[in-house]
């Protein structure tokens, strides 16, 4: 609809000052010419109104008179008491008549000239019609039909002549209702279709209006998510960093430890690849970044997992904590170095070990306790009681970054290691 | 391409530095060229009482310590005149650049020799000759 040329004209209106002041006037004047024709359509409207009662009433006394006339010649044909009577009865209804007309028209104003006028007539009427009836039937036929032919003939030609004034008058009424309303279409038709105009230009700010608030708001919320995530690149390249940082350290490390340089390779190329799989977990698409729908027991089944040679020797239990992003790399560390040593020395160096892992957290899901415990491998009182090597360093290193300690345990069934962690301070 | 790991004998360095592992690693480096080390602190508040005592003669900064900005410790050590060295995985970071000019900034992961390096060009050395080129 909008593509209508009428609309897309409404619509380039701008709505300021000058518009608003021209339209206003425009409006203006076309209301007080169509003001002006109303009153006076009104005024002329009224006028036929009376002429045509006026008229109404003539043809009522001519009415009477056309009676009166006909009850003469009834009684010249017939003077006896019927006739007499009926003219009384005639006579009666015609004062009724007239009272009527005259109560009705005392209650609003003075009696107008034209009603005096057919009250002159009327009454007139009654006095001949009185006349007639006094006559005595001595007095010739003749004699009396023509003075009262005169009389009544004199009345309606007054009464005629009356008509025809007002029958002219309501014909120059008639003819200015007609130019009334002729003068006044043509300002009505303006003045609608500026009415209109005003209102489609209004309906078309109203709707644009919400347009545009619809897509400030677009905007503004896309701007949001662009900073969100002009922020979660920046935090995640800060993370990169620092982590390439970490695995630099780990390769300078675990060679200071080691003489060959073929072991050095392969125990850094091990610490690096359980660091992979542990960020795994922590960098998977995440919006907040912050608590990943991750959990510490699935950290440590991706790190731990590709040195145990079947799904039996590996039992996660406990509680389901959530792995916040700073505990993935100490606790991918601490996990790696215990599998090895698992692999090399503990429960998974033989056939039939298995290791179990006891995960704990706090009312708020956060991590405060790991047990390692390896059971059916070989007696750990008998075999090496620690790694001496960087390894153990690194856990102890890792552990302290996230407010952790470590305490290990020889047993004959296998090396037991309790991890406490303290609660986050917020 | 590899850097001669300066001598850095006698003196004593603070490091500041909130990812243990590599603090660690920044420590062991800073004793091999003979120096002592002042710390690490892995704590804001930790680095900024040391650095109220001030016994060392420079320090290693890194600059978002657990969340925290290591700011006021620089400005405490700039009041002090002693020589410090960023290091951080933001290097292009504004406030660095316009409010330390002077301050050598070394990007990580560095090679720690650089670091000492940077290090050791921003110790006052009064009787060693101005430059080697």
């Amino acid at each position: 609809m909008t593509r209508l040329p009428v609309f897309t004209f409404v619509r380039s209106i701008s709505l300021d000052l000058s518009f608003l002041l021209v339209w206003a006037a425009l409006a203006a004047i076309l209301l007080i010419h169509v003001g002006q024709n109303f009153i006076a359509l009104r005024a002329h409207m009224e006028a036929d109104r009376a002429a045509t009662a006026q008229l109404q009433d003539i043809y009522e006394t001519v009415n009477i008179a056309q009676q009166a006339r006909i009850a003469r010649l009834h009684w010249l044909l017939d003077p006896g008491q019927q006739t007499r009577e009926d003219l009384q009865e005639k006579q009666d209804h015609y004062r009724a008549k007239l009272d009527a007309r005259r109560a009705a028209s005392s209650n609003a104003a003075p009696p107008s000239e034209f009603m005096q006028n057919v009250e002159r007539l009327s009454r007139e009427v009654m006095a001949l019609v009185e006349q007639i009836s006094q006559i005595p039937e001595t007095v010739h036929m003749s004699l009396r039909s023509g003075h009262l032919r005169l009389a009544t003939d004199q009345i309606l030609a007054n009464l005629e002549a009356e008509r025809d004034r007002i029958a002219h008058e309501k014909d120059v009424s008639r003819a200015d209702i007609k130019a009334d309303w002729a003068a006044m279409i043509p300002s009505l038709l303006l003045l609608s279709s500026l009415v209109g105009i005003m209102a489609l230009r209004l309906f078309f700010k109203f709707r644009d209006d919400r347009t545009q608030a619809i897509r400030a708001e677009y905007l503004e919320e896309l701007a949001r998510e662009r900073d969100r995530a002009d922020i979660l690149a920046n935090e995640l390249n800060h993370r990169v960093k620092n982590l390439f940082a970490v695995v630099s350290s780990i390769v300078t490390m675990t060679a200071r430890g080691e003489d060959s340089p073929m072991l050095a390779a392969q125990k850094a190329r091990a610490r690096i690849n359980a660091l992979a799989r542990a960020h795994d977990l922590s960098t998977k698409p995440d919006k907040t970044m912050s608590h990943s729908q991750q959990g510490v027991a699935e950290l440590w089944t991706k790190v731990v997992e590709p040195y145990c040679s079947n799904e039996g020797r590996l039992n996660l239990r406990g509680d389901v904590v959530s792995l916040i992003p700073s505990l993935t790399t100490p606790l991918g560390l601490v996990a790696n170095e215990l599998a090895t040593n698992a692999l090399k020395y503990g429960a998974w160096s033989g056939l039939g070990g298995a290791v179990t892992i006891d995960i704990r957290g706090d009312d708020q899901g956060a991590i405060r306790k790991i047990v390692w415990t390896e059971t059916g491998g070989p007696d750990a009182r008998v075999g090496s009681q620690a790694d001496p090597g960087f390894g153990t360093t690194m856990m102890e290193l890792s552990l302290q970054q996230i407010g952790g300690q470590m305490s290990r345990v020889w047993n004959s069934s296998g090396l037991q290691v309790t991890i406490d962690i303290e609660p986050l301070k917020s | 391409m590899s850097v001669k790991t300066p001598n850095l004998a006698g003196q004593r360095i603070l490091i500041v530095e909130d990812e243990v592992l590599l603090a660690h690693d920044v420590c062991a480096s800073v004793a091999e060229a003979g120096a002592t080390v002042t710390g690490p602190f892995h704590k804001l508040e930790d680095a900024y009482d040391a650095a109220t005592d001030a016994r060392f003669e420079a320090a290693i900064l890194d600059v978002d310590i657990a969340g925290k900005l290591v700011f006021p410790v620089a400005d405490l050590l700039e009041a002090k005149g002693i020589p410090f060295v960023f290091h951080t995985a933001r290097p292009e970071s504004q406030t660095l650049r316009t409010r330390y000019t002077e301050t050598p900034i070394c990007g990580k992961p560095a090679a720690l020799d650089w670091l000492l390096r940077l290090l050791s060009e921003a110790l006052p050395r009064p009787t060693v000759a101005p430059s080697k080129d």
